[in-house]
């Protein structure tokens, strides 16, 4: 399935989790997450839905954020996982296994419909 | 920062306010200036504006896109980047302080340009019915502007702002021909003593109600610059516009006889 059809709804839902997940293999920044994003197979994740959601990481002490200077550029904004985000990320990680075990019990019974009725 | 060419700015501008087009020199002007004056309006403090600017500038020099593209609305991004970041309502705002230093200091303005007008003609001071009419006019529009609603709705009609001051003297001058009859006298001398009283007591509020640090935007790292120079020119600008008024009304009074 090309990654630009899922429902911006759902996108919503799991980007917290996502994000946390691409931090924990270190510090990254914005475009450089949107990027990594776009990847795994979420699509173009776009910076008025990113940045608010990095700030509310911030907020909650999740992430830390540090300036480094660019070459010639604006420099970029750093965000790095805290002892508190890594074990957010980890226990969001859990959840949302199984969050997802869950609905795929009770969504598979329309693919074994399909499957049954073709 | 570097200092980039073609800003619309001056550098005096720039050490009073901060200075967003060095700050996000790629960003589409307009987004831009949408952007950090709705974040003025949420109080968001100077250096969290630079910092959500450099963001937004970071991110459209690598992704290659429009801020508009890649942020959407910039209204709507300054509320939700405000909200998410819990900056929202931490920056200086037009509090109580304000006007009141702001009105004490405009009748302390008229009071003392009038008594020493007065002086100069060596008589006590005519104050007229419209005189006071006028000048409750004034302060009651002036005390207004501690309404956020007021402030908004003046930012978001840029031509209320040009317009309002015209039709405000339009209406205080007329107030001033129609009851031109004098309603009291008073002596020069205890009048220009109020006056002088009332600036001294609006140059201290407004120095106190000042932000601290001048509030510029500020980008990341960036100093804070001639911060003190700013408090005190802000806090200066009425005494300094009653010493120019008091200037003109003498060398008015010299030429005229």
């Amino acid at each position: 399935m090309s990654a630009e059809q899922w429902p911006s709804e759902w996108l919503r839902g799991v980007l917290g989790v996502c994000v946390l997940r691409i931090l924990l293999d270190g510090p990254s920044y914005g475009y450089a997450l949107t990027q990594r994003l776009a990847e795994a197979g979420l699509g173009a994740v776009k910076g008025g839905t990113l940045y608010p959601l990095l700030g509310r990481l911030e907020e909650a002490g999740h992430v830390e954020v540090e300036w480094r200077p660019g070459e010639g550029g604006p420099g970029r904004k750093y965000f790095a996982l805290t002892a508190q985000g890594r074990r957010e990320a980890a226990e969001l990680a859990a959840r949302w296994a199984a969050f997802t075990t869950t609905t795929r019990e009770l969504t598979d019974g329309a693919l074994a419909q399909q499957a049954g009725s073709s | 920062m570097d200092h980039t060419p073609g800003r619309a700015r001056g550098r005096l501008a720039e050490k009073v306010a901060g200075d967003p087009a060095a700050i996000a020199p790629h960003v589409d002007p307009d987004w831009r200036e949408e952007f950090v004056v709705e974040l003025r309006l949420l109080s968001v403090p100077g250096a969290r504006i630079g910092d959500a600017l450099l963001t937004v500038e970071a991110h459209v020099v690598e992704a290659g896109e429009p801020a508009s593209e890649a942020f959407g609305d910039a209204r709507t991004y300054a509320r939700e980047i405000a909200a998410a970041t819990g900056a929202a309502g931490t920056g200086w705002r037009v509090g109580a302080a304000t006007v009141v230093s702001t009105l004490l200091g405009l009748v302390g303005m008229l009071v003392t340009v009038a008594a020493f007008g007065g002086w100069l003609d060596g008589g006590p001071v005519e104050v007229t019915t419209g005189e006071l009419v006028g000048l409750a006019v004034l302060v009651l529009l002036a005390s207004t502007l501690f309404l956020d609603a007021t402030l908004r709705v003046v930012v978001e009609h840029r031509w209320l702002a040009l317009l309002a001051p015209a039709v405000l003297v339009g209406v205080v001058v007329g107030l001033y021909g129609l009851f031109a009859e004098p309603l009291l006298t008073v002596p020069a001398l205890p009048l220009g003593l109020a006056g002088v009283l009332l600036l001294v007591v609006s140059t201290v509020v407004s120095w106190f109600d000042g932000p601290a640090d001048g509030d510029r935007i500020t980008a990341p790292g960036q100093g804070r610059g001639p911060v003190r120079g700013v408090r005190v020119f802000s806090a200066l600008v009425l005494p300094l516009m009653t010493l120019l008024l008091l200037a003109l009304t003498w060398a008015l009074h010299a030429i005229l006889g």
